[in-house]
């Protein structure tokens, strides 16, 4: 292969981005979630990033056994959801969320059917998505727009959990964690390296989570 | 036959017979298994039960009848305990016994439920409890009265004191209370419930093909699946023709005519059936989906001839029947109750 100076130039580039990369990401966060008695469904622990522009990603979800594929999936502001029918009855995806301005409704879906919506609400938000005609299904949307985050998955009868956000920046300065319909956890990432902090809900404790910066 | 082929022969039976019982639960891959109902799943708003005090206190505003604006119905007038939480009627009688639009549906194991009313309007059992209360057409109480009712009495006073330690009561700690009772009304110990705690003779054999078919031919388990034999959707059987269930509430043609799936747990107990109590006894109901249903608007496609004979239409009968598991409940001593209506209507008539 025959270099240029142009393309010894880009590598040059290539190599400094890289070598500022390994210098900003170089923090890990491990964090363990105890709950006190039976956990929640599902929960998200993320970096939020202010200077970032928002990318325009697309989420697949999809309905089998009477349940959606999944319990939470991240997308930003301005992204579209694709929702599946892979189940054998028909669904009816929508969600209502008046504080998020978050409204959509995709109508019956029949079976093998598939549906686009674009997420047009607030960033910052999680906005439940259900079915009419099945209302125990449920899953979550989580609008953030940071590359920096991690769903976490509870289960019946484990009550501890542990998780880690990587490559997160040195500069990053503050540490969310969000429970639908739990109290939200922000701590301050500029003060200290270790922090343990309630979990609540309505105020009531419901469990701890302690993190370190590494 | 030795002793030690019985033993055998038994064994094998048991083994056979459990390896059955598994293979039917779980047969359609998209049902959530028939299970026992677990105490753990129930989502208590506060994260865990109510005391016994506050469940009672709950049992005296069930019982009073004091909180219908003519004091004649309690909600135990239709919820009867001892008509399997309903009240045997077609449709319920409302304010005055005028007749209302739909069946009062029983009370089994809303603490396991997702959605309240035949129309599914509200999400949460403290939502729901007060709207018949305060519903001109069924116990036709304003807020203000029962507030006044309540607040006048000292019975009630000094429960909510000692429950909630509030000195005023209040809409939200009345809702709190009754939904900590109805939350009580657990049926977790049918002879199939037992059945699958491994007593293998808890059913007949002709239940064990009844289950056969809910869970295959009969198709049942399509929508009545799960620990309470519901998965809490909406559907339309073909049997409404005016009342729009739960497109009124959604205000959206396609769940026209779409009402909730009860629950099949005492079923035998709640006769008539249907959203609307049109259909009289279990059997029709079970001929009803052989024909595949009614000829009414919106019909669900599920809804589908089933072919079944009239032994399959026994078995499947039989199988609905083990899932009986009457509660007792017994009612406020009279004295406490009695005693506190007196006290009101003399107040109220100072």
């Amino acid at each position: 292969m025959k270099l240029t100076l142009a393309s010894c130039f880009n590598r040059l580039i290539l190599v400094a981005t890289i070598s500022v990369s390994a210098q900003i990401n170089a923090t890990t966060i491990k964090g363990t979630i105890t709950f006190v008695k039976k956990p929640p469904l599902v929960g998200i622990a993320y970096i939020p990033i202010a200077d970032i522009s928002p990318t325009q990603e697309t989420v697949v979800i999809d309905q089998i056994d009477k349940q959606f594929t999944t319990n939470m999936a991240v997308i930003s502001s301005g992204g579209e959801v694709t929702f599946k029918n892979s189940d054998n009855v028909e669904h009816n995806v929508f969600a209502n969320d008046a504080k998020q301005s978050a409204k959509f409704d995709v109508g019956l879906m029949q079976p093998g059917g598939e549906k686009k919506i674009k997420v047009d609400w607030q960033q910052n938000s999680i906005v439940r998505v259900g079915c009419k005609i099945h209302p125990k299904m449920r899953t979550y949307l989580s609008t953030i727009n940071t590359p920096f985050h991690r769903i976490i998955e509870f289960e019946k009868g484990q009550q501890q959990y542990q998780f880690s956000l990587n490559q997160i920046p040195d500069n990053a300065d503050i540490f969310s964690f969000k429970i639908p319909k739990y109290d939200a956890v922000n701590i301050d990432l500029l003060t200290g390296s270790s922090w343990e902090v309630d979990i609540t809900k309505n105020g009531k404790i419901r469990g701890h989570i302690t993190i370190i910066k590494e | 036959m030795s002793d030690n082929h019985k033993l055998r022969v038994a064994l094998v039976y048991l083994v056979i017979s459990g390896w059955l019982t598994a293979t039917l639960i779980m047969q359609t891959s998209m049902a959530t298994p028939l299970s026992t109902p677990s105490l753990d799943d129930i989502e208590y708003p506060e994260g865990e039960p109510p005391t016994e005090a506050e469940v009672y206190l709950g049992k005296l505003l069930f019982f009073d009848e004091r909180l219908s604006g003519n004091r004649q119905m309690s909600c135990a007038t239709c919820h009867n305990p001892d008509m399997g939480f309903s009240d045997g009627l077609k449709v319920s009688l409302g304010n005055d016994d005028k007749p209302l639009s739909r069946h009062t549906p029983s009370l089994y194991n809303l603490a396991w439920g997702s959605s309240f009313f035949a129309d599914g309007r509200v999400s949460t059992l403290e939502h729901q409890v007060l709207m018949p209360i305060f519903s001109s057409d069924e116990m036709n109480l304003s807020k203000q009265t029962l507030l006044d009712r309540l607040n006048s009495e000292k019975l009630y006073q000094q429960r909510f004191k000692q429950v909630y330690d509030i000195e005023t009561i209040d809409t939200q700690h009345i809702s709190q209370a009754f939904s900590a009772f109805l939350r009580s009304i657990i049926a977790i110990n049918s002879p199939y419930d037992q059945y699958l705690k491994g007593n293998q003779f808890a059913i007949s054999k002709e239940a064990i093909s009844g289950l056969k078919l809910f869970t295959g031919k009969a198709n049942c388990i399509r929508c009545h699946d799960g620990p309470n034999f519901t998965d809490d959707s909406f559907h339309s059987l073909g049997i409404a023709t005016i009342d729009k269930g739960k497109g009124v509430i959604d205000n959206d043609a396609s769940m026209n005519f779409r009402f909730k799936t009860p629950t099949l747990r005492n079923i035998t107990l709640t006769a008539p059936y249907m959203h609307n109590g049109s259909i009289a006894d279990l059997e029709s109901v079970i001929h009803f989906y052989n024909r595949g249903g009614g000829s009414g608007p919106n019909k669900d496609s599920l809804i589908q001839p089933l072919n079944l004979s009239d032994v399959e239409i026994r078995n499947l009968l039989t199988f609905l029947a083990t899932l009986t598991d009457p509660i007792l409940i017994e009612r406020p001593r009279l004295p406490e109750l009695y005693q506190a209506k007196i006290t009101t209507i003399s107040g109220e008539n100072k």
